[in-house]
């Protein structure tokens, strides 16, 4: 038996309480590896097409990283997977936290639940086995609550990992998530209302057994190499908070210059991703006034509020996800604010989520927002997204205070937007409206209201602008789980150093001029396609997206493949995998309706009309030409349909069609 | 010997070849490639500057196979 995986995956019927273990082959292994490639393989056959996603026929899992507890750096992702109820396609989202080394010492490279409990339940994985109890005296409570009365319940020699769901998820908001130690979050693709819908209140995980590894030595040294150069870096004393605008105007300027990836983990360590913040905003990264609007429009007179500087000083201790030596997280004091214990701080897409894109520059309300959402459940990207939607519904007269049971909407009003989010959560008066993101919102509110409702087939983009990164706009329309952030970006493919390893991957040595990627070609589409390969190789072995931006001559993916598993296989065979699990993804979404050509970003988006100010001023997408070539690039149709030959390939049914694909 | 360099946007990038490489005559040391780049105001420069991860001073000598960067941000996250 091959290592690094446990070479079993459990299933649990909600529906009858029956437990079954699914062995799985090694040839199924070396096909999909683990995490969501693995899982969007299986799901392909088990949910079938056509099922309700919040109905019985829908199975959420629960999966594990390849790499997760071989000792490999920077691999304790876990993954939440399913179909998605906010898209009606693939649903998939990435966590940090401690459940993915919970899942495998538990004997199972991924959980899995179909059916609908009769009534609520915790499923427990202890020594004595799997078991599901009863949860009614937890339904209603807040997912941080529910974890503190869990890990109570089970206060065993192991520390039990626990995902749990809040009140939102109970309540099937399709923007809900799952979330795990205290307030880390499988955020998107609606996946906590997936939970909610199975009436699975929360996950105990206290196994122990071991995971193994061919190579725990060649392992250890790769990952030392990796954790040497984190630990040496060490930003200058100097560079405050306040240096950060300078570096993010850097960062939009017309000429792209090399970079080395790794030394973004020194402003990883100080800030996490609130480096952002300010950076952002300057760089035209972040959206404002719900992709409308500019830095012109939120000046550095309201940004420098948000200097995270500032939010370090709530910080009262660093927080690491497993197997992680940078440390991006943070605990932060907020019972001033919350009157709750210590929270996870917000991160840098909740900051922008609640500020620059609602035009509030009120750093003690993103702190209220951030813990509403961990509370409830809701994934801090979409209800802010969706609250921008009411705020512009409510200036141009499609809302008014008719509709809102009397709340004032206006941008920058920071104690009508966190009323707003309670509403939401609660699925109170308007909030009922909101609680499904802009989509449901919109077409709920009619009258045109879906001119404002900014979203990818249904997800609202998470807040780094695609008018700053076209590779980033294909990733938002053309990836099977639209509007996600973590899925390819030029930003994330120039440090990447792929190159180096894939000779198919292009090389970006050289500086270059910033149009060049506006300009639609065989180069940006494989960009796109190496990308997306790789980041399809990470979310398998449960790696980390910043771990990919350090670049693979630090981080050697393909290496810590080899020394855990004991294969002994090349990057571009590691990387024909990738494109094996992102077509499996994609023929998951046609096998449930879904037109890939039917996958549009809102206008503002793909800059129609382009903005008049700011960094991004009259820029624009070719958007449909670059989607095209990024299908062909991965050996699709033009209208992103997969052959048949290739999807038979894809699939594994057809062993002398993989062959020659 | 050569030296890897992610250099600065503001730096002269003649010398740096189409690999990101700086030759550099055995036993320069990181002020001469700073000097060779022609980065302004080296003192400052320098603190912004690592060699093989570690800021150290610019009196450092270099060697074959080094890899100078220059803190700068990605979006993300």
């Amino acid at each position: 038996m091959m290592k690094g995986c446990m070479g079993k995956l459990l299933f649990v019927d909600l529906s009858t309480g029956a437990f079954t273990d699914r062995p799985v082959d090694e040839e199924t292994y070396r096909r999909y590896l683990g995490g969501v490639g693995l899982a969007a393989r299986l799901l392909y056959d088990e949910i079938p097409s056509g099922a309700d996603p919040l109905g019985p026929d829908n199975v959420l899992g629960f999966m594990g990283g390849l790499l997760t507890g071989t000792g490999a750096v920077m691999c304790g992702r876990w993954m939440a997977v399913c179909k998605s109820p906010l898209t009606g396609g693939w649903g998939d989202a990435n966590c940090g936290g401690t459940l993915s080394p919970a899942i495998k010492q538990c004997g199972y490279d991924g959980i899995f639940f179909k059916g609908i409990a009769p009534a609520p339940v915790t499923l427990v994985i202890d020594a004595k086995g799997p078991r599901l109890e009863d949860a009614a005296s937890l339904w209603g409570k807040d997912a941080l609550e529910t974890e503190e009365i869990l890990r109570r319940d089970f206060p065993g020699k192991k520390r039990p990992a626990i995902a749990a769901i809040g009140p939102a998820a109970e309540k099937l908001s399709l923007i809900s998530g799952i979330s795990n130690d205290g307030g880390r979050y499988a955020a998107r693709s609606g996946v906590g209302a997936v939970m909610g819908s199975k009436r699975l209140k929360a996950v105990v995980l206290a196994g122990a057994k071991p995971i193994s590894c061919a190579d725990p030595r060649g392992v250890k040294d790769l990952s030392k190499r990796y954790a040497d150069k984190v630990r040496r870096l060490r930003l200058p004393r100097l560079f405050t908070g306040r240096l950060l605008p300078f570096f993010g105007r850097a960062m939009g300027m017309k000429l792209v210059v090399p970079v080395d990836g790794m030394l973004l983990a020194a402003v990883l360590k100080k800030w996490g991703t609130n480096y952002n913040n300010t950076a952002g905003i300057v760089s035209g990264d972040s959206p404002i006034l719900n992709w409308r609007g500019s830095v012109a429009d939120f000046g550095r007179r309201r940004y420098r509020k948000l200097n995270p500087d500032r939010m370090r000083r709530r910080e009262t201790r660093r927080y690491h996800c497993y197997a992680c030596v940078i440390g991006c997280g943070a605990l932060c004091d907020v019972r001033d604010l919350t009157g709750g214990a210590h929270s996870h701080k917000p991160e840098y897409e909740t900051t922008a989520a609640f500020a620059g894109l609602l035009g509030n520059d009120d750093l003690q309300s993103i702190y209220v927002c951030n813990d509403i959402c961990n509370r409830s459940g809701l994934d801090t990207i979409s209800a802010g997204a969706t609250i921008a939607m009411a705020l512009e519904c409510f200036e141009n007269g499609i809302l008014t205070k008719a509709d809102t049971g009397g709340l004032e909407l206006k941008w920058g009003d920071a104690d009508a937007i966190v009323r707003l989010l309670k509403m939401m959560a609660a699925r109170e008066g308007i909030g009922d409206v909101l609680a499904d993101g802009t989509r449901r919102a919109a077409e709920r509110i009619g009258r045109g209201a879906e001119r404002f409702a900014v979203h990818a087939g249904g997800q609202e983009p998470a807040f780094h602008d695609s008018r700053a990164d076209p590779m980033l706009g294909v990733a938002y329309a053309a990836d099977p789980t639209p509007g996600r952030h973590t899925i390819s970006s030029s930003q994330y493919y120039n440090p990447s150093h792929l190159w180096e390893f894939v000779p198919w991957a292009p090389r970006m040595t050289k500086p270059y001029a910033k149009s060049k990627e506006y300009e639609p070609g065989d180069v940006e589409a494989a960009k796109s396609a190496a990308y997306i390969c790789y980041k399809q190789l990470a979310d398998a072995s449960g790696g980390c997206l910043f771990a990919m931006i350090t670049g693979v001559q630090h981080w050697r993916l393909f290496d810590f493949l080899n020394r855990a598993t004991g294969w002994e296989r090349t990057a571009v065979d590691y990387m024909e995998a990738g494109r094996r699990m992102q077509t499996v993804r994609q023929l998951f979404n046609l096998r449930h309706g879904i037109d890939p050509r039917s996958i549009v970003l809102h206008p503002r988006m793909r800059g129609e009309p382009p903005l008049r100010e700011g960094p991004l001023a009259g820029r624009s997408l070719p958007i449909e030409e670059m989607v095209r070539g990024y299908w062909t690039a991965m050996g699709w149709d033009e209208t992103g349909r997969v052959p048949d030959a290739a999807a038979r390939a894809a699939l594994g049914l057809d062993a002398a069609a993989e062959d020659k694909s | 010997m050569r030296i890897r360099v992610y250099a600065p946007r503001f730096a002269d990038r003649t010398r740096i070849d189409d690999d990101g490489f700086v030759d550099l005559p055995s036993g320069a040391t990181l002020d001469d490639l700073l000097k060779a780049l022609k980065i302004p105001f080296r003192p400052g420069a320098a603190l912004f500057c690592t060699v093989n991860y570690a800021r150290v001073p610019r009196a450092t000598a270099l060697q074959d196979g080094d890899t100078v960067g220059f803190f700068s941000l990605v979006s993300g996250g």
